[in-house]
């Protein structure tokens, strides 16, 4: 479903990524990225969904190379994502966004989404006067209306108790699992990560520690001497 | 959650009609063109000539200033040269007539179809400026063109310092020229073209292409991850103004039957901004009001001496005690004495202008 060859992003002579390549091949499925600040991992997330240009490398996405395509065509063919800052549409109701957004994607079931992150109860709210967990699951409806079948979220749990967290990923994979859209997670919640995601990817300082299942990422002696440390 | 159940039935269906009704619509299309016919006989009300005449120039800034608050409202884009559009279209005007030789219907199509070309050719060079320098790029054209519109060598076409004097022999629409250089002849015109230009605003402020441009005023990077294309719209919203513009500019040159550099001056861009600052940018009507009142305030002001100074004055007190504008003061006092809250009616009228 999405294969990244060998992704490089320099800016200057500073390497943000560093060839780096990843295949994510399951469908319904969450996808951990982890490492610290400054791995890369939201330099990735740009770099696949068209924000930065790859100084080198390519992404592949359904078989189709998407290295030069805008932001806007990789959402139309199905790839989608949330913001590390909430990304919504202050001013405007949350119902309206959403049916927007939905009218330009040919979403049919956008009560479907509605319900599945429980945002009936804020449908007709300013989006920017909602509490801001509500925003949070706002941005991911945003990012899951059109049927996406690749989602790639950017830290959706920051500024969230432990609790809303759990909740919010508990609401990931249940809509993971439904729509059968697989979700790339950059998430700082290690517990949250390794708790809720089928398989992980480690960065640090632009590179590729490690890939593969939740226990053999966190048993990685790289990961855990850059990343987990005793959290392991 | 209603609401969210009607989807499923009638995706196509907005938010604002799904409110509105197509009832309520109707009772106030009903309204609105009972006060379109009224507002056609205001010269049997107002017999002062002079009194009708001010009317009559505050519908012509008022349409500058629809053009200005159309642009602002769904772009969150301020022009600061609306002159370059009003003036460059009543020099477009005189040009085809006194230098081209064309007919008054055919020279005033040829203005209004080139000024909206002209306008889309500018708008695709300048809308991804953010505001600020946008603003500042249609104040940079507007004082490009004045100096234009004087070089000497240019002089045989534009008429140089001295500006383009017009005169035609049929007539607009059924009116000779010396009937529309009078305020009572020239009222209907001007009448019958502010409420199509605020029509065409409303209409598009309501439209998907409405609510397409205030998502991507609110979030444009949202928007492109939403699939949109979020450049053209704006394009077609920086063209649609012009267009607007240049009907006010149309307006002056059948009007007056001159053209002269300080149509493009930025005073003249700056009288349609303050009036839009004044009336607000919330609702179609709001820049209208702040014509009027404008053009009500300069005329008391500059009886007594002190134009300028009264003028800044009223403006500063105006923007600081109204900050959404006259007409949303005016708005949220009704919404407020109606019952309804402030915030939910700020948030609906917003989608429905």
């Amino acid at each position: 479903m999405l294969r990244v060859d060998d992704l490089t992003v320099a800016y200057g002579s500073l390497r943000a990524l560093d060839g780096v390549s990843l295949e994510v091949a399951r469908r319904g499925a969450l996808h951990g990225i982890i490492g610290p600040n400054g791995a890369g991992k939201s330099t990735l997330m740009d770099a696949i969904t068209g924000r930065r240009k790859p100084t080198h490398g390519r992404i592949f996405f359904d078989g189709q190379d998407v290295t030069r395509h805008s932001v806007e065509r990789r959402r139309r063919l199905g790839m989608s994502r949330s913001f590390q800052r909430t990304s919504i549409f202050p001013g405007i109701r949350v119902g309206e966004q959403l049916e927007l957004v939905a009218s330009q994607l040919g979403e049919k079931d956008l009560a479907g989404i509605v319900d599945t992150l429980d945002l009936g109860r804020v449908y007709d709210e300013l989006a920017d006067v909602i509490a801001y967990g509500d925003q949070r699951r706002v941005d991911i409806a945003l990012a899951l209306v059109g049927q996406p079948s690749l989602m790639l979220l950017d830290e959706p749990a920051a500024g969230l108790s432990t609790a809303e967290t759990t909740t919010l990923f508990e609401h990931l994979a249940a809509v993971a699992r439904e729509r059968n859209v697989t979700a790339l997670v950059v998430e700082h919640d290690v517990e949250a990560v390794f708790r809720f995601c089928d398989t992980i990817t480690a960065l640090d300082l632009g590179r590729l520690l490690a890939n593969g299942a939740p226990d053999e990422v966190r048993r990685d002696p790289r990961v855990i001497a850059a990343y987990l440390g005793s959290a392991a | 959650m209603d609401a969210v159940q009607g989807l499923a039935t009638d995706a196509s269906m907005t938010p604002s009609a799904a409110r509105a009704g197509y009832p309520d619509l109707l009772k106030r299309g009903v309204v609105v063109a009972a006060l379109i016919v009224i507002g056609l006989f205001a010269p049997t009300v107002i017999r002062n000539t002079y009194y009708l005449g001010l009317m009559g120039d505050a519908v012509v800034l008022g349409i500058a200033a629809v053009s200005i608050g159309f642009l602002a409202h769904q772009c969150g884009l301020m022009m600061f040269g609306a002159a370059a559009f009003t003036g460059g279209a009543t020099y477009l005007y005189a040009i085809a007539l006194t230098r081209f030789g064309w007919n008054v219907m055919a020279a005033a199509a040829f203005t209004l179809l080139a000024s909206t070309l002209l306008s889309a050719l500018i708008g695709a060079l300048i809308v991804r400026a953010r505001p600020l320098p946008f603003a500042m790029l249609t104040l940079a054209l507007a004082q490009m063109l004045r100096s234009v519109v004087m070089i000497t060598d240019f002089r045989p076409v534009t008429g140089g310092d001295d500006g383009l004097a017009l005169s035609f022999a049929g007539a607009f629409f059924g009116l000779p020229q010396a009937q529309l250089s009078r305020p009572d002849g020239f009222w209907p015109v001007a009448w019958l073209a502010l409420c199509g230009v605020m029509l065409l605003a409303w209409a598009v402020g309501r439209s998907r292409a409405g609510r397409v441009l205030r998502a991507i005023r609110a979030n444009e990077e949202r928007m492109r991850f939403s699939g949109f294309n979020t450049y053209a719209p704006r394009v077609l919203a920086f063209s649609l103004a012009g267009f607007i513009a240049a009907v006010s500019g149309l307006l002056t040159g059948l009007h007056t039957a001159f053209a002269s550099p300080e149509l493009l001056d930025f005073t003249t861009g700056g009288n349609a901004l303050v009036s839009t600052l004044v009336g607000g940018v919330g609702m179609v009507s709001g820049p209208v009001l702040g014509a009027l009142l404008f053009v009500i305030a300069q005329d008391q002001f500059g009886a007594n001496g002190n134009l300028e100074l009264l003028t800044g004055l009223g403006v500063v007190l105006v923007i600081v005690a109204f900050p959404e504008g006259a007409m949303g003061f005016i708005r949220n006092s009704v919404a407020r004495f109606g019952g309804r809250g402030a915030q939910a009616q700020r948030g609906g009228d917003h989608a429905a202008r």
